[in-house]
């Protein structure tokens, strides 16, 4: 963007009354392509662009966006954003300072050198394994996905930086079908590179994986309903941690009065064997930024330490309005939003237990080996998560596969029953959805045991 | 970023022309393109005060190209020649790698005169002062509504309006326009170690229908009803699924309707037309000519003339929802289901899901079974599957024994097929809910299902 342009923006902004203004510009390039089964189901390619401006005045912001970024376009939308009080004295600000993003996550081949067509090897390796694992597959459908985006950033602190972020996916869904009966399962790891996140996948381990899941569940029957001891299994089974948890210790949540933490900072909230960290910073991770979408450089933020509640995370505005230090959490799908306090990569630390004495210690229960997607409503904490791989836990031992079952609970309630913590931790790649829109995040654990949960299911 | 600031953005007219010239240039025998715009203000309102104020103006283009029969997609919201050039460019090159799809996309053709759109005249007038007034309405009303009530961390209200055009390469060119407003609260009412939250949405066609105070009395009370909620022991009754949550549970599994799924084997209706697939006294139609309502269309996301049919009619299974790839697949006539915004692909889907009265009020159906489950509240759909029919989902709502609210319940799932509740459901409430909306489904009453928690 025109940096010219942005100050006129930001200086508008200024006389208009407003304490802070910001200007974000993107143009994001998007590629897709998915085979479903031998065939090319679809190619895509798509630019996002548009231009955001930001105006606090005090707790207060007014957020607009446009896909035209001419002058006359962007002065008049900070005209309408702008509230009656004029301050045609504002000190306009010093020179703008550049920041240069060192380029931590940056990627080394960018997809458009290589083309769309270089996806197709992996895509068809991916139908080919799941087809050689089991008869019972019905269908393969495996997406690549790249999202090379570019911003600039502005504000009238003086403010300047461009970032290029590249982020690189992979998904596999493999359904499974005997006698009539279907099952799904699924795969989709991404991360912050550009092809050669493609050339280093072990597609063919990914593809098998999903397809012997889906297998499996295919001989299950239904879950018994009824609260219980339950291991859940690493990797996205810390989607539960992040819904019910995560999000109300971002300070949106706090500004809203929406949180069962509020004024929890340095209580034992959970189990002494519980460390949670939310890390924007981890090289090359699907969360990871190397500056937040305010340009605030991002970090590893501690949110709880053996059981004691450390941290909030936090934007400009929330950590301004909570009295709390930034955290560089700021983050937005794209220009159409306003950034606000969202997760990074968020897990749950290593412990020192084994998944053998988490079992034996649950005795009979539910090993929810690999969690589905669920809802969470952060103002009252309630959560509900689907099981898509699960099995009943008898005598201290995996048994059967069962399916249908939900986990049920609230979340400030489960995090003192977690007692048993693995040593396998392990991160796994998705993708969130709140007020500033879809941001790609890590979710992550070890297998973990939570003593007693609700586990929803058949009579 | 390109220092291309002040390239003036083309007029939607022109960036259509200019995409269906480069793409036939560039060998599409085919082309379809859609051009959307958007103009929207909305505020987010929080203890007396504005917390948020979004204003946007964006439009971006949709292309398709079918060159030798095989389609590429591109999209842009770039709207520069340079861009758009691009655009065609992209999916011009994308189209080599995918396979010959059978699509004859529809000739030109005039939109009757008759307005059936959903377009709310003056809603661009509706402005931040009087969003404010209605939002401190709302909140006055929901934080007097009890002792129990204790905030309300969501409300917000907002306008948006917008312009579409879609032109092909057979010389079709359309338009039409969408203009509403909606308003939603969120307040939490506590009770000991009790917390719940009550919600309420309306969206009209005329700022000046809100009710704000009433609103936020049904979502205080919402609230307030849930308080003291506790589990059931695992069992079967019968269930009313609200007209609150009712759309959204066949919205689950709308993908079994659709032509695409059926040929591909996902969806368990196939091959069951002309059969008796549900209870005889349910209906199930795609209503896209309802005057002035969210899902009101004369023409589909391919330019085909839209047309209200019943897909299941009486019990028996009538018609699927199609696109021009899967109506032609299957050798039948399009039947202008086609779903399509400017970034994604050709679905098919409901233009207006509807699902005639019935003629029972809600606690006539509450007085069918001595004993039920009245469902308000569905929590995810990830337990639902519409390819085998399985429901296995998070519910909240009241425990009902001969016609009277005895409990309100939470922490429970309601199980079963979806294909098997079809048949089951036994009777239908007397009214929609309120609203602008895209779905007219009432409370249903369902026979018999699992209850675990």
């Amino acid at each position: 963007m025109n940096q010219e342009l942005a100050r006129r923006v930001l200086d508008a902004g200024l006389q208009a009354g407003a304490d802070f203004a910001e200007v974000f510009a993107e143009e994001t390039r998007f590629g897709t392509v998915t085979l479903r089964d031998q065939k090319v189901e679809s190619a895509s390619a798509g630019t996002d662009y548009g231009v955001g401006v930001r105006l606090v005045y005090g707790n207060e912001v007014r957020y607009g966006y446009t896909s035209r970024d001419d002058a006359q376009s962007l002065l008049h939308l900070v005209d309408d954003l702008s509230e009656s009080g004029h301050n045609p004295h504002a000190a306009p600000f010093q020179d703008f300072e550049h920041l240069k993003p060192r380029g931590i996550h940056a990627a080394s081949i960018a997809v458009a050198d290589k083309g769309q067509l270089a996806k197709l090897d992996y895509l068809r390796l991916a139908n080919e394994v799941a087809r050689s694992v089991s008869g019972d597959v019905a269908q393969v459908t495996a997406s690549a996905t790249d999202r090379d985006s570019r911003i600039a950033l502005y504000n009238s602190e003086g403010f300047s930086m461009e970032d290029h972020r590249t982020w690189s996916r992979f998904s596999v869904a493999v359904i499974a079908e005997r006698h009539g009966e279907r099952q799904t399962g699924s795969e989709a790891p991404g991360e912050r590179r550009g092809f050669e996140f493609f050339e280093g996948l072990d597609v063919a381990g990914i593809s098998r994986k999903a397809t012997e899941r889906a297998v499996r569940m295919l001989d299950a029957g239904y879950v018994e309903a009824g609260e219980m001891p339950v291991v859940m299994g690493n990797g996205f089974g810390g989607v539960i941690f992040h819904e019910a948890c995560g999000h109300p210790l971002e300070t949106e949540a706090l500004r809203r009065k929406a949180t069962p933490f509020a004024g929890k900072i340095g209580e034992l909230i959970a189990h002494p064997c519980l460390t949670a960290i939310d890390d924007g910073t981890i090289p090359h991770a699907w969360g990871s930024l190397e500056y937040d979408d305010e340009g605030y450089p991002t970090q590893k933020t501690i949110l709880i330490e053996n059981g004691v509640l450390r941290s909030f995370l936090s934007d400009r505005g929330g950590a301004a309005e909570c009295g709390l230090p930034r955290t560089g959490s700021a983050r937005r799908e794209n220009y159409k939003y306003p950034p606000v306090a969202r997760m990074r990569n968020t897990y749950i630390g290593a412990g020192e237990s084994s998944l053998e004495d988490m079992l034996k210690a649950a005795g009979d229960g539910l090993y929810a080996a690999r969690m589905g997607g669920g809802s969470v409503n952060p103002a009252t904490g309630e959560f509900n998560f689907a099981v898509e791989e699960g099995y009943r836990i008898r005598g201290g031992k995996i048994a059967e596969a069962v399916r249908g079952a939900t986990l049920i609970g609230r979340g400030h309630e489960i995090l003192p029953r977690i007692t048993m913590v693995g040593r396998d931790l392990e991160l796994s790649a998705g993708s969130c959805g709140a007020s500033s829109g879809l941001v790609p995040v890590c979710v992550g654990q070890p297998s973990l045991l939570v003593d007693r949960i609700l586990v929803g299911g058949r009579a | 970023m390109n220092d291309s600031m002040d390239v003036p953005s083309m007029a939607p007219q022109d960036a259509l022309e200019l995409a269906l010239r480069r793409a036939k240039v560039l060998g599409a025998g085919q082309a379809d393109v859609l051009y959307g715009d958007d103009d929207s203000l909305s505020v987010d309102f929080f203890e007396g005060r504005v917390k948020n104020v979004e204003k946007s103006r964006s439009a971006g283009l949709g292309l398709r190209v079918l060159v030798e029969g095989r389609p590429g997609y591109s999209f842009t919201e770039r709207l520069t020649v340079e861009a758009v050039e691009r655009c065609v460019r992209d999916a011009v090159d994308l189209s080599k790698l995918t396979d010959e799809l059978p699509v004859e996309l529809p000739q030109g053709w005039r939109l009757p005169d008759e307005e059936i759109a959903p377009w709310g005249e003056g809603i661009e007038a509706f402005g931040i002062e009087r969003m404010i007034d209605l939002c401190r309405a709302a909140e006055d009303e929901a934080l007097s509504a009890g002792p129990e009530v204790f905030n309300v961390p969501h409300l917000g209200i907002g306008r948006s309006s917008g312009e579409l055009y879609l032109a092909n390469s057979n010389g079709l060119s359309l338009a039409r326009r969408t203009a509403s407003a909606s308003l939603g609260i969120g307040v939490v009412a506590k009770r000991g170690d009790s917390t719940k939250m009550g919600v309420d949405v309306y969206a009209t066609l005329d700022p000046h229908a809100f009710d704000p105070r009433q609103m936020a009395r049904a979502a205080a009370g919402r609230a307030t009803s849930m308080l003291g909620a506790s589990s059931l022991p695992a069992c079967e009754m019968p269930v009313i699924f609200d007209e609150w949550v009712s759309s959204s549970l066949l919205g689950i599994f709308a993908g079994a309707f659709v032509g695409e799924n059926v040929q591909k084997g996902q969806s368990r209706l196939k091959g069951r037309e002309g059969q008796a697939i549900a209870s005889s006294s349910f209906t199930l139609s795609t209503q896209p000519h309802m005057k002035r309502q969210g899902g009101s269309r004369l023409f589909d996301g391919e330019g085909v003339p839209t047309q209200p049919r019943a897909l299941i009619e009486n019990g028996v299974l009538k018609s699927f929802l199609h696109n021009l790839e899967s109506s032609q697949r299957g050798g039948i006539t399009p039947t202008g289901d086609a779903q399509r915004g400017y970034s994604g692909k050709v679905g098919a889907g409901f233009s207006n899901m509807h699902v005639p009265l019935g003629n029972e009020s809600l606690s006539e159906l509450m007085k069918r079974h001595p004993r039920l489950l009245h469902v308000v509240k569905l929590e995810g759909s990830s337990g639902c599957s519409a390819v085998s029919g399985e429901i296995s989902i998070g519910v909240q709502g009241y425990l009902v024994e001969n016609g009277k609210v005895v409990q309100p319940v939470d922490r429970i799932t309601v199980s079963g097929n979806f294909f098997d509740m079809l048949t089951s459901m036994e009777a239908f409430g007397d009214t929609y809910r309120p609203g602008l909306c895209s779905n007219f489904v009432p409370s249903i009453l369902v026979s018999r299902m699992a209850i675990g928690g």
